[in-house]
Parts: structure tokens; sequence; C-alpha cells
């Protein structure tokens, strides 16, 4: 390496580095409630460009805008928020899948798959109670601040390695690259288990049952199980294993001298009901079929069972699209069971009909494509049915 | 509070999987008004209006205006285990997805392409009015689609889905409501009335 | 060490090579260009003299560029260009005898649904479009071969519930995004190029303009702007890339 190359290169290091010590030591913001960061911050250029993702969130196709269940969701994070209320604003978003997220200019987004997994007030309020505490312990600033310094350190690595003549260098700029990645990744899982700890003291403040949070990461860990994929490696999740937060927070329950035993309002049902049909329809839209037959089990557990018909209708909708050896069985008798059960919708002896053409029982098939034209006489696929009645099955091998 | 990585990779390859059934085709061509048109050697089309035409491997995708404002998409010979849009291959380490198997009834040919532009990003994906017919010697199913872009744009249009030779062909058009469904609806249903089939 | 004569002449070899790829990195850094279209009618038929002009809900975002690369937002920057853009755009348009009414935002409580909402949505869509295939030129056969190829897009006739929203003739709609070298990214600028490794990107200045014709919904005029030498943090750089962004305009 030249003597030039080689000034340059420390010199470049020397510099980089001190401008990078310049901006990771930036001091957090004493956080008030109703207080906003300078405009000419970092914090303060997030605010102002995630004011424009929230305009475009307002406006999402996916935004449920439900007033009574906003109202509920809104009291509840109010509860947990309790000074900082103000300074959150909850958007309910039409995603089958579990997550809720927090912005650090306090939008909160919580999808509607964490509303159907959440069993009841208690476990709805551990969740927001952990976004919370990621509002509150400025995590996504100091996330923030660590990929730019991270990513930084990493582009004048790059330029040493891509300089050097040797291999080596190169080589030590893919490890360098590794390690940098996977400290942020583990910076985030700190960040995790805090917040699980600030939904789990809030919670207990509230005086709700200590093990609800627990509890709902034991069902998540159930529906992770099912998963028949592989899963992400462990050094790059961005959050702890759910094993290691159930844990935790057992622990911590079992440490406390008393423990509230309120799971919450009957407003948490009411709010809820009148959407699990179509929660439930985006859910087995998903395709993972295991995990959603670990949910409809655990749906069908809870001690009230919304309406248990609805629930064996779509056990019968996973096998149907799932279609493994044996679902057809299956199918018919969860629709034949829902048929017995309150509440199942009237597509139910539709889809009993279909599922009797794939046994190849026709006269069965036609019984129930006849009940279903009775009980929808102006059904938009009529014909369809009536067509399918007077149409012989097709053989088909699985 | 979980990002899925592999949910959202997924997702991705998805919506490219829809992107690359215009973009690794060659050079678009152009279909004239009232010329008989033969798609991907299934189907034979014939349109009052005039579009461009992507052709791919085993798919084809037509606009008036750019894909965003109008979209006629068919997917031929989409064998069994195979997922609607090209991505990948039901197996045992991929089980669950929109995969076509041969014998589907019109309701899971439906939901496939329903879940299907929903895993591609679509948002609150919906079909109506689906209807049996007969053509060519083929049974065909039918219906109506509805659908927003992330943006909230309101698409609407229809598909039409048949077996042949237990592979499965598809052929669905949607243009936003705004304007541009409007304007060609009249052309294309005159187009899925008038198309015929390969033996 | 073996052979310091080679050596020292690498090192001037090198010493040059720098030099020269910091030229041209300057060089490169001075890029500045406009691409604009106009539909078939624009200069023979339209007159905007006396017609007003609304601004719907323009989007302006600035960042410093990190050393990385990595885009930073800037709030103070951005409001300086939220404020300074519109106004010299404003100035241009009472120059040349239009008006330019007040900006107009769809409401936030307005469910997506609504007429207005979808009309701004499809003039997303069709903005996207006119990019891909006029500024990207992919084919789009239904358009011609000619890159130079008048504007042939519409929104259609809905966008009367713009009009009857904001009495405006037509909707100018602005997108900028600007960013700024931080001095982090200079000093990593000007070492890969010492280094020979490379000319590594600086900030840019960004945008897109169209204006449509709130009676038909005809995309009358479209710009995409290109500069990386604009400045939207003072008056006089906003009134510049003012008069880029509406180049072609013919008020």
């Amino acid at each position: 390496m030249s003597r030039l190359r080689r000034s340059a290169l420390i010199f470049g290091a020397l510099l980089a580095t001190l401008l990078l010590a310049a901006c990771s030591s930036q001091p957090l913001r004493n956080m008030e409630p109703g207080e906003q960061p300078a405009e000419d911050t970092d914090e303060g250029g997030l605010w102002d460009a995630l004011a424009d993702s929230e305009r475009a969130l307002q406006r999402s196709p996916l935004l449920v805008r439900d007033e009574a269940l906003n109202r509920y969701v809104n009291g509840l994070v109010c509860r947990y928020a309790g000074e900082y209320c103000k300074d959150i604003r909850v958007y309910i978003i039409r995603r089958p899948y579990f997550n809720a997220s927090m912005a650090p200019n306090g939008v909160m987004q919580i999808w509607t798959g964490a509303l159907l997994r959440a069993e009841n007030e208690a476990q709805l309020g551990f969740v927001l109670g952990h976004e919370i505490g990621h509002f509150l312990g400025q995590h996504s600033i100091k996330q923030w601040r660590r990929t730019k310094d991270t990513a930084n350190a990493l582009s004048l690595l790059q330029l040493i390695a891509a300089g050097s003549p040797s291999a080596s260098a190169g080589d030590a700029f893919d490890v360098a690259l590794f390690a940098a990645y996977a400290s942020l990744f583990k910076y985030s899982r700190d960040h995790e288990r805090e917040s699980d700890l600030h939904g789990f003291e809030r919670s207990v403040a509230l005086g709700y049952d200590a093990n609800q949070g627990w509890k709902l990461w034991q069902a998540l860990l159930a529906e992770e199980n099912a998963r028949d994929r592989r899963k992400p490696s462990s050094v790059f999740a961005t959050h702890p294993a759910t094993e290691e937060r159930l844990t935790t927070l057992r622990r911590e329950a079992e440490a406390l001298p008393t423990n509230g035993d309120g799971t919450g309002s009957a407003e948490f049902s009411d709010a809820l009901r009148p959407f699990l049909t179509t929660w439930l329809a985006d859910e087995v839209q998903r395709r993972n079929y295991p995990q959603t037959l670990v949910l409809l089990d655990r749906l069908q557990s809870r001690p009230e069972v919304p309406n248990a018909g609805m629930l064996a209708y779509f056990r019968g909708e996973v096998f149907r699209k799932r279609r493994a050896p044996g679902d057809d069985k299956r199918a018919i008798d969860a629709y034949v069971a829902a048929l017995d059960l309150p509440g199942y919708p009237a597509e139910t002896m539709r889809a009993l009909g279909y599922a009797f053409r794939r046994v190849e029982d026709i006269e069965s098939a036609n019984e129930a494509f006849a009940d279903y034209l009775e009980a929808r006489p102006n059904a938009d696929d009529r014909a369809l049915i009536e067509h399918l009645m007077t149409e012989p099955v097709r053989r088909h091998e699985d | 509070m979980k990002t899925d990585f592999a949910r959202t990779l997924k997702r991705l390859g998805i919506l490219c999987a829809l992107v690359l059934l215009v973009s690794c085709s060659g050079a678009p061509g152009l279909v004239r008004p009232n010329e008989p048109v033969r798609v991907q050697r299934v189907f034979e089309v014939q349109s009052p209006i005039e579009w461009a035409r992507y052709r791919g491997v085993g798919n084809e995708t037509w606009t008036v205006d750019g894909t965003a404002l109008n979209r006629l998409t068919f997917l031929a010979n989409i064998r069994d285990k195979h997922h609607i849009f090209g991505y990948g291959r039901q197996t045992r380490r991929n089980p669950d997805g929109p995969f076509f198997r041969t014998g589907m009834e019109p309701n899971e040919l439906r939901d496939l392409l329903v879940d299907g532009l929903a895993q591609a990003g679509f948002a609150n994906v919906g079909a109506r009015n689906l209807q049996p017919g007969h053509r060519d010697g083929f049974t065909t199913y039918r219906f109506d689609l509805d659908l927003r872009a992330p943006n909230g744009l309101i698409y609407q249009g229809h598909a039409l889905m048949f077996e042949r030779r237990e592979r499965l062909n598809v052929a669905f058009w949607f243009a936003p409501t705004e304007h541009y469904h409007a304007r060609d609806v009249a052309a294309v249903e005159q187009m899925f009335a008038d198309m015929h089939f390969r033996q | 060490m073996q052979a310091f004569g080679t050596h020292a002449g690498s090192l001037i070899r090198h010493r040059f090579a720098g030099l020269l790829l910091a030229l041209v990195a300057l060089f490169l850094s001075a890029c500045s260009s406009t691409h604009v279209r106009t539909d078939a009618e624009f200069d023979v038929a339209r007159d905007l003299g006396g017609k007003s002009v609304v601004l719907v809900e323009p989007s302006i975002q600035l960042f410093e560029m990190q050393a990385s690369g990595l885009m930073e937002p800037r709030a103070d920057w951005t409001r300086a260009a939220r404020e300074k853009l519109p106004a010299a755009i404003n100035a241009i348009l009472d120059q040349r005898k239009a008006n330019l009414k007040p900006e107009y935002r769809v409401s936030a409580d307005l469910p997506s649904d609504a007429r207005p909402r979808q009309v701004l949505a499809l003039n997303e869509a069709v903005i996207n479009t006119i990019f891909t295939h006029s500024y990207l030129h992919v084919p789009l056969p239904t358009r011609g071969a000619s890159r130079r190829k008048p504007l042939s897009w519409t929104l259609g006739p809905g966008v009367s519930a713009i009009r009857e929203e904001t009495g405006a003739d037509y909707m100018l709609t602005v997108i900028v995004r600007d960013s700024y070298t931080s001095t982090g990214r200079a000093a990593l600028m000007i070492l890969a190029a010492a280094l020979q490794i490379g000319v590594l990107q600086g900030g840019q200045q960004f945008g897109v303009a169209t204006l449509v014709d709130l009676r038909t919904g005809d995309v009358v005029w479209f710009n995409v702007l290109s500069d990386s030498l604009g400045d939207l943090r003072d008056v006089e750089g906003a009134q510049a890339t003012a008069s880029k962004l509406l180049k072609g305009l013919p008020l």
C-alpha cells in the first residue's frame, strides 16, 4: 500500500470516527406529556416525515374506522398511557397478523390479527402497554441513531476494505458487517424485553391479572410451533424468542406478593364481536393452515365462545382450502358440526354441498345445496348452485 | 410487536411475480382492434379496442394506458400444485398458499385468485356473482372482482377461469372505478363473451 | 519496499487519478435536467391567462444524506421549503396572469372511498404511469414508439369533484424530494475519490410536477426535475427550483 493511501486511510478513519462519535453521544430528550422534539433535531425530522406517513395511514383502505371499536381501544390506551394519553394516536389496521407498532411521534398501529388473538382486555392491554413502553423508552429514536452510526461506520469500513489490495481486508469487512447487523438486532431485542416489562408493570398497576401477559405469549408460541416451515435464525431475530419472553413474564408474575385477578370488562367482547366473522375470514385467507387451526382451537376454548357455529364453519374452510389427505372428511365433519351450533352462517350449507361433491356423495351434496338456496333464495350464485346440482362430479386424486 | 421477515419476503416475492408477469417479457406488441389474436396457445381473443401486449412465459398482460390504469392478465396452463401467480410449487416444506389443484370446484378456483391478489398486496379483495358457463366444450366460471390498491384506489373488474387438460387457465381484468372501469367495461365484456379456447 | 521507484511512480499516478476523479465527481454533481411533456393541443389551444390553479396536497420533504448514504429527514429545512417553494410558484403564476388558489388538502376524516380521495388516488396512479412510460421510457405500444410523443393521459371527468371543492380551473401536483450532503458524506466522498474507489453520490434534488385540466381531467403538462445543485432552503434557491419545476408551463 502506498504511503499516500495509507495516510489517507488513517486520516479518513480518524475524521469519520470523530464525526461518528459526535452524533452517537446525543442525549435523549426529556419527554414531558404533550411535548414535541425541537424542529432542528434528528427526532424533529423523523416526526415531520412521519406526519406524512400518518396521512397515508388515514386514507389507507385497511384502516378500520368503526367508531365504537376505536372508542374502546382508545379508552384502553389512555388507561395504560396515563398522562401521555393525548400523545398517542391509535390506528386499527385490517391485517390478519399478530402485530402492533409504535412510531416515535405517537402513532400506534394495532392490527386486527392481534385483536383477534387477545383473549380478554388484560391481554390486549398488555400489548398496548408494551407499545407504550416503546414510546416512553424512546426506542425508535435510539434505534434510528444506532442504525445511522452503524451504517456510517460500515460505509467507512467498506471503503477501507475496497481500497485495500488484500483479500483479507474484504473478509474483515464481511465479519464486521455481520457483527454490526447482529448488534443492531440485539439492541432491538433489549427494547422488546424492556417494553414487555413496562406492559407487565402497567397491567399490575391497573389491577389486571399479572398472568395474562405470559398467557398471551404462550398462545402465540403454540401458533409459532405449529408452523411447519423453518424459522428465521436466532441471531437476526428482531425479537427475543417467544419462549424466553414467556418465561421472564411468568417469573415476574409469580414473584408478585399479591395478584389482581381482573381480566377486564365485558366491553372487550362487545366491542370486538361484530368483527369476528370478517377477521376470521381474513385469517383463513392467509392460508397458513396449521396456525389458523391452533387459533381456532383457542377461540373455541374461551370461557364464553362468541358463536361456536361460526368457528366450526371456519374450521371446515381451513380443511377445504388445505386439501391434505383426509381433509375432505374433516371439512364435512366441521360443517356438519357447525349446523348443530348457534351462529353458523348460511354459507355453511353451500360449503357442505361442495365438500360432499369432493367425496362424490352427490345426493348429500344436492341436499345441502337445496338447503342453502332455501335459506338464501336471492343468493348471487343461485345459477351456479343450480348448475352444480345437475352436473356430475369430476374424479380427482390427491 | 412481531415482524415476520419471511412473510415480508414472501409478499415481496409474490408482488415481484406479479410485476414480472409484465417485465420478463420481450418487446411488447400491439393488439389491433377487431383482429383475432391467439394468446399463449390457449385463448383466442378479439378485441374492439387497442391494447399494448406484454408476453411472458405462460402469461400475458395487456393494458391500454399502463397496468395501474387497466390490466388484463392471461394465465395459461397452470399445473397441479403450482401457485396461481407462478410463485413456486406446493411442497411439504411450502404447504401454504394459493396453489392450484386439478379438479377444483368453482368456489375453490375463485378463492385462488382472490387470495392470490390479497397476498400480492391488494386490500379488501372481494368476488361476487360467480356464474357457470360452457364454451368450446369446457365448463367456465366467471365472477366480478373488486379490490383496492394500498393508496386506496378502488378497482373493479371480472375474471374467467376454466380447467383444460387438467391445467388451469385464467383471464382477469380490472381498472379503477374512477373513470377507467366505466370507459372500457363494455369492450372488455364483449371480449370475454367472444373469447374462445383451443381444444 | 523493494522497488521504491515503482512506488514513487504509482504515487504520482495515484495523485493525478485522484484529482481526475474528484473533478469528475464535481462535474457529475453539477448535473441538472428537466423532462417536459405537454398534451397535443397545449401550445396551440391552451391559454392559462386569467385562469386559476390549485396546488393539491404538495409533497415536499428534505433530507440530509448521512455518510453512509442513509437519508435523514430534516424538519427545519422541510418547513422552510414548504413555505418558500409554493410562494415562489405563486410568484411565477402571478407574473403570468394566472392566480394560485389556496392549497387544497382533503380532510383527514374523509374515508378513502370518498370521491375527492379517489380522484387524488387516481392522480397518483396516473403520475406513476406517466413517469414509467414517459420518463423511464418503458415501452407502451398504445402510445407509439416515439419518446417525444405528446401526453395523452387523463383522470376523466370525475375531477369535477376537485373543481367543486376548490373553484380552480387547473390542478397542480408537486412532489419534491431533496437531499443535501452532510459533512460526513462529503468527507467520505473525498476519501473515496482520493482512494480511486469510485464516485459516491451526494445530495440530489428530485421533483415531479403535473397540471390537470379540471374540466376534462386531462393531464396537460408533466415535468421531471433532477438537479444536484438545487437548494430549497433559501428564497433564491426556491425561486430557481420553482422556475425549473414549472418549465414549459406556457402561461
